[in-house]
This record gives structure tokens, C-alpha cells and sequence, in this order.
């Protein structure tokens, strides 16, 4: 018990190992790859409201926002919220991302944080991916 | 080219050695049963080396001290018990603190992806949803 707590008020660190950030980041870079949508994840403590903060911050991406699909995950609520772009969710619809979030939620259950958000990303890649369609994003 | 060629005398070298056959399993067994056999033959030698030194003739050795006694008996076992402690607790110590469900989690946040608009600098500036994000959508779940 003693060492559980030790490693409890461990002070702010890196929640990731290098590994482990290695194969998020390659998760993401996939995904994005093969949907053409942009995926964001924050993993981190929020104070107040999960579901607005994660909104306001993907509208803070800015000109990516319409495309990006921003994944939020508060260990310390054990909350994930998902929030998809106005073109985004056309392809990646509320049912395909709350099916993502059921299952990244059961990994963070068994404290599993790496794998459910590699499993989360892959799944919402495989419900967006589609043949691609040239000259998609062209303004004319 | 003469590094392809040695890649592909590799290559064939490695599948001729992997095709399961009649002589690679022949080769196995003859290899499986060897080792049972050193190893048999090895362990009874090992075990029966005290009986060996019967016939020796020599001084037995004095009577070990007390320190000798208590560092052999004691400090032997001890010392082995906390090596073995340390290397089970070893992996946990290198890879840092890891979440666990229910405990307070203080790991400074992480952002993957490439870093968009103003970030969360951005964000107090914000004072309505633009469309690309109140017209989207999303889902969310708990644990």
C-alpha cells in the first residue's frame, strides 16, 4: 500500500513512456493517413466541464477543425469524449465514434491508456476509411 | 547487385533450414535426445559429488565462527531475497508511474497530432463555437 502511494503523488510528469508515445503518434499519423481526416488526442486533467472544454479546443484548431476529429481523454474523471468536425462527421458519424468510445473506455477501465486510444484511433480510421476521392479538398 | 545476391543466398539458406521435413525432424529428435542425455548424466555426476570425496584423506577444516555461520546462513539468503525484490520491482521503477483506474492521476496532459490554430492559447478567445465545430458531431463514454 506505502508504494502505491509513493507512486501516486509521483510529481507532474510525462504520462507516456517513449514507446508508448511512439505508437500514438503512429497511430495518429495512420489514421489520419488513410481517411484524410486530421486526429488529435489530449490526454490530461481538466478542470469543469469535459464535453465543452473538449469543443471549445476543437474549435480552437482552428482552420483543421472541419476536417479534425479531437479525442479527449481525462484519466482523472475517466472520461473520453470525441468530438468530429462539421465535415469530418460526415464520415466519421456519431455512431461509428461511440462505438470507439465504448472500446477505448473498456481498455482505460483495466488501465490499459496506450492501447485503448491506438484501438479507439484504428477503429474510426477502419468506420471513415473510404476510396479516396481526388481533388476532395480543392476550394473549385 | 552482389548484395542482392547474398541477401537471396540468405533467403534460400534460411527456407531450406525452416522447411519442415523428414530429416529436419530427424535432426531435432537426434538433437532433443542428446540434450536429455547430457543433461540426465550431468545432473547425477553433479548430485553424486559429495559420495566422491569419501575415500579423500586430509584435514576436515576448523569448526566455522559465529560471524561465518550467521553471514552464510543469514546474510546469504537475505541478500539473495532482496536482489530478487529488486528486480521484480526493477520494470515499474524504470517505466515510471502508470495509471491506474480510480488513483488521482497528475502526469502533466499529452497532445498528439500536429499542433493546430491557437492551441489551447487560443481558447479563451473563443466566444461562440465556429460552424466546423458546432455543426459536428462526436460521442463520448465513461469508466
Amino acid at each position: 500500500m506505502p508504494l502505491h502511494r509513493a507512486v501516486a503523488q509521483v510529481p507532474a510528469g510525462s504520462a507516456f513512456t517513449f514507446r508508448q508515445s511512439e505508437n500514438i503518434r503512429r497511430a495518429v499519423a495512420t489514421a489520419g493517413a488513410e481517411t484524410g481526416l486530421r486526429f488529435f488526442v489530449y490526454v490530461g486533467q481538466i478542470e469543469g466541464d469535459v464535453r465543452s472544454y473538449a469543443r471549445r479546443r476543437h474549435a480552437a484548431l482552428g482552420s483543421a477543425a472541419q476536417y479534425g476529429v479531437l479525442i479527449v481523454v481525462d484519466p482523472d474523471a475517466r472520461l473520453v469524449e470525441i468530438v468530429t468536425g462539421q465535415t469530418a462527421c460526415r464520415r466519421l458519424d456519431d455512431r461509428a465514434a461511440g462505438l470507439a468510445s465504448l472500446s477505448m473506455a473498456t481498455s482505460f477501465a483495466g488501465g490499459d491508456l496506450t492501447g485503448g486510444i491506438v484501438n479507439g484511433l484504428r477503429m474510426m480510421a477502419q468506420a471513415a476509411a473510404r476510396p479516396p476521392v481526388l481533388h476532395e479538398h480543392d476550394d473549385n | 547487385m552482389k548484395s542482392a545476391g547474398a541477401s537471396s543466398v540468405t533467403v534460400t539458406l534460411v527456407i531450406a533450414t525452416t522447411r519442415p521435413g523428414v530429416m529436419g525432424l530427424m535432426v531435432r529428435l537426434a538433437a532433443l535426445t542428446a540434450t536429455i542425455c547430457t543433461t540426465v548424466v550431468a545432473s547425477a555426476v553433479v548430485a553424486a559429488a559429495p559420495a566422491m570425496a569419501i575415500g579423500e584423506r586430509g584435514t576436515p577444516g576448523d569448526k566455522l565462527s559465529t560471524l561465518t555461520t550467521v553471514a552464510l546462513f543469514v546474510g546469504v539468503p537475505v541478500a539473495a531475497a532482496a536482489l530478487i525484490a529488486f528486480l521484480v520491482f526493477l520494470p515499474s521503477m524504470v517505466s515510471g508511474p502508470r495509471y491506474r483506474p480510480g488513483r488521482p492521476w497528475s502526469a502533466a496532459a499529452s497532445w498528439f497530432g500536429e499542433s493546430e490554430g491557437a492551441g489551447e492559447a487560443g481558447m479563451p478567445e473563443l466566444t461562440a463555437l465556429p460552424d466546423a465545430t458546432a455543426q459536428g458531431g462526436g460521442a463520448s463514454a465513461r469508466w
